[in-house]
């Protein structure tokens, strides 16, 4: 398993739009991915769990993948908030 | 949710608002937004249930995807990737499994169980400090919604497959709601909220179902499926009766519904005063099947058809100029050659008139309501008055406007008549020349200013519930003021006998049309003030009748002359019981 925090820097946070790119992201592996925000850790393909994590601009989070394809996960989602989203800033 | 009701006997206590006996298991209605039932549901029908859910799913997502294509075309991905959160969350077992499993284990229907799982996930959304965070809490209320909306377009959750009678409990009912209670399973309702003159207690009335309001938290109080007593006469709800308590409340159905065969007795009886002077008793109705009603009971006529129900029961929709038509024509026939008097649409204040109006104003009851709203919506009028025109030729017909309180808009209004009455001639269609025209007085300026009215219409009624809420400046439905609530306050009945007054020296017809008229405690002093045309819901007619055939009118306008040199409502009822009580040998009560 491995774990990567990253500080949420789109102007919007995992909005509905970003959380529903992350999600997308996440499904196309077969690793279990989980999102943690302080003390409350989410499905990473849900994404009512990820939208209930409320993680506004600023934030940590802690992202997981465990499984055979965890490095490859786990390099796409950090892409995505490399990206911001791919949001207009 | 309980499937074990909870055994113990409770009382509750609230305003009986139209009486009778109701005896049904409970149903409790949600009102979020549209109307939702906490429908429970037998274990075998879970099955069924969780294939409609999952048809509504299958329906949502394809909605969905359409209208994502749609944004698509007119707006581009970026947009239109908002419908990708929505089909995420149509598909995110932490929602739907969560709806599934509920519906399994408290065995309720899948629109109950969409609505609760919805209204926890948004109350976390609520608790977000994140401003934009938190509202996409409208993502989940948006699919929540579609998917109630594709739940209730397949086999909606009908309440006429319910097998038992069924008693309605709720926060509140509207009057179009209620309308729609004429019917089985539902045997009587009780609300938290609301008061003894609202129009939802007068519907119940009008419609014979037992109805108790004002009790406070009802809803939490009750679990569905309680075997639960309505007594409306009383006031109260009992929950989980005895065998006793229930014949208990059956026998004083029974004796009720005797003392009100007896009244009927008088069906055929004039009411004329033992001195000889004749009123007029007619009804007031809001429904064409309710004229039976009206006729079962002796009404002289129709004194006040609530025409606006006609639109409450179209409702988003407007009837059209032939709908119209037809329901007034058989009011009509069936009440000719007594008087039908129709009001046009008394819509706005709190009725319902948002689908018109267009939006919400801050001061509804003091807005755009009544003759105002008809005659800023000329289009929705003209139809309305053209269909009247037409079935004029029907029987008696009176046309009378709501809330008038000047002289400019009776003007108005007559101008926009003679132009209709320009066009049917000029389109060859029949009509009667001389319908009488008429307004309400229920605007304390408008009563104050009769003299001047009554020159130019054939007729006034008096609307006695809003004539009484705006002189004394309360709310009605309020139950904080609903004590200032009081019909025999001096300012109230001077305005009354300044109205008939007015009438009387030009020459017109005063009727009284409202809760008043059909309160016998209000009788004599009304006969006394000199009020010869009184209409009320057919019910009260035989007990006021009798009344009146007990009294001498020169009694009453004794009793009406020395109520008046009283100074407070107090001491004017008092006297007033007093009174009568020594007159009429029955008593008086308020339910007959």
């Amino acid at each position: 398993m491995i774990e990567r925090e990253i500080e949420i820097s789109n102007k919007l946070g995992l909005h509905a739009r970003a959380a529903a790119k992350l999600v997308h992201t996440a499904a196309r592996f077969a690793s279990d991915i989980k999102v943690k925000k302080g003390s409350e850790e989410v499905d990473g393909k849900s994404i009512l769990g990820v939208l209930l994590l409320a993680a506004a601009k600023g934030s940590k989070i802690t992202i997981s993948a465990d499984g055979s394809d965890e490095n490859e996960a786990i390099e796409s989602i950090q892409q995505l908030f490399d990206d911001k989203f791919d949001e207009s800033e | 949710m309980t499937e074990e009701p909870r055994g113990r006997l409770r009382t509750y206590k609230g305003t009986g608002v139209s009486p009778g006996i109701a005896i049904g298991r409970a149903l409790i209605l949600e009102k979020r937004g549209g109307s939702i039932y906490r429908v429970p549901i037998r274990p075998d029908d879970v099955a069924k249930e969780l294939r409609r859910f999952d048809q509504a799913i299958a329906h949502t997502k394809a909605e969905i995807e359409d209208l994502r294509e749609k944004v698509t075309r007119s707006m581009g991905d970026e947009y239109a990737s908002i419908f990708d959160a929505h089909a995420m969350i149509i598909e995110d077992p932490s929602f739907v499994d969560e709806i599934r499993q509920r519906i399994e284990s408290e065995l309720i229907s899948a629109e109950w169980a969409v609505t609760t799982v919805k209204d926890e996930l948004l109350a976390r959304f609520d608790s977000f400090e994140d401003a934009y965070l938190r509202e996409r809490g409208e993502d989940i209320s948006d699919v929540a919604r579609t998917l109630i909306e594709s739940l209730e377009g397949n086999a909606r959750h009908d309440l006429s497959e319910i097998e038992h009678d069924v008693i309605i409990l709720a926060d509140d009912v509207t009057p179009s709601d209620a309308v729609h209670y004429n019917r089985k399973p539902i045997v009587g309702f009780a609300t938290e909220s609301g008061g003894r003159t609202s129009h939802t207690s007068i519907i119940a009335k009008s419609i014979f179902l037992p109805a108790v309001i004002g009790v406070p938290r009802l809803t939490e109080m009750i679990d569905n499926e309680e075997l639960v007593i309505i007594d409306g006469w009383e006031g109260t709800i009992h929950v989980n009766p005895s065998r006793a308590m229930i014949e208990e409340c059956l026998s004083r159905e029974r004796r009720h519904r005797e003392q009100e065969g007896r009244l009927l007795e008088n069906r055929d009886v004039p009411p004329v005063t033992r001195d000889g002077r004749t009123v007029t008793l007619r009804a007031n109705i809001e429904l064409v099947p309710e004229v039976n009603d009206a006729i079962r009971f002796g009404a002289e006529g129709i004194g006040l058809y609530r025409s606006e129900f006609l639109y409450i029961s179209k409702s988003p929709d407007l009837p059209s100029e032939d709908e119209h038509y037809e329901v007034y024509r058989e009011l009509l026939e069936k009440m000719s050659p007594n008087t039908t008097i129709i009001r046009t649409f008394d819509l706005g204040g709190k009725k319902l008139a948002r689908e018109v109006i267009g939006s919400d104003e801050d001061n509804p009851v003091l807005g755009l309501r009544g003759l105002r709203l008809c005659m800023r919506h000329r289009d929705m009028f003209r139809t309305q008055l053209r269909a009247l025109y037409r079935a004029s030729v029907h029987g008696d017909l009176w046309i009378m406007f709501p809330l008038v309180s000047n002289l400019q808009e009776v003007r108005h209004v007559k101008a926009l008549l003679k132009e209709i009455e320009r066009q049917l001639e000029a389109e060859g269609i029949e009509f009667r020349k001389d319908i009488p025209v008429g307004i309400m007085i229920e605007v304390p300026a408008a009563a104050l200013i009769a003299d001047i009215l009554a020159t130019e219409v054939d007729f006034f009624s008096i609307g006695t519930n809003d004539l009484i809420q705006y002189s004394l400046a309360i709310d009605r439905g309020n139950e904080n003021v609903e004590y200032l609530y009081e019909p025999f306050h001096p300012g109230v009945l001077r305005m009354i006998r300044g109205v008939i007054r007015a009438g009387s020296e030009a020459n017109i017809p005063v009727s009284l049309c409202g809760e008043m008229a059909g309160d016998p405690i209000f009788t004599a002093i009304l006969l006394g003030l000199g009020l010869e045309h009184f209409s009320m819901s057919p019910a009260s007619i035989p007990m006021v009748k009798s009344v009146i055939t007990n009294l001498k009118y020169s009694d009453s306008r004794r009793i009406a002359e020395q109520a008046l040199l009283r100074k407070t409502a107090q001491e004017i009822e008092e006297y007033v019981i007093e009174q009568v009580a020594t007159r009429i040998p029955q008593g008086l009560s308020r339910f007959g």
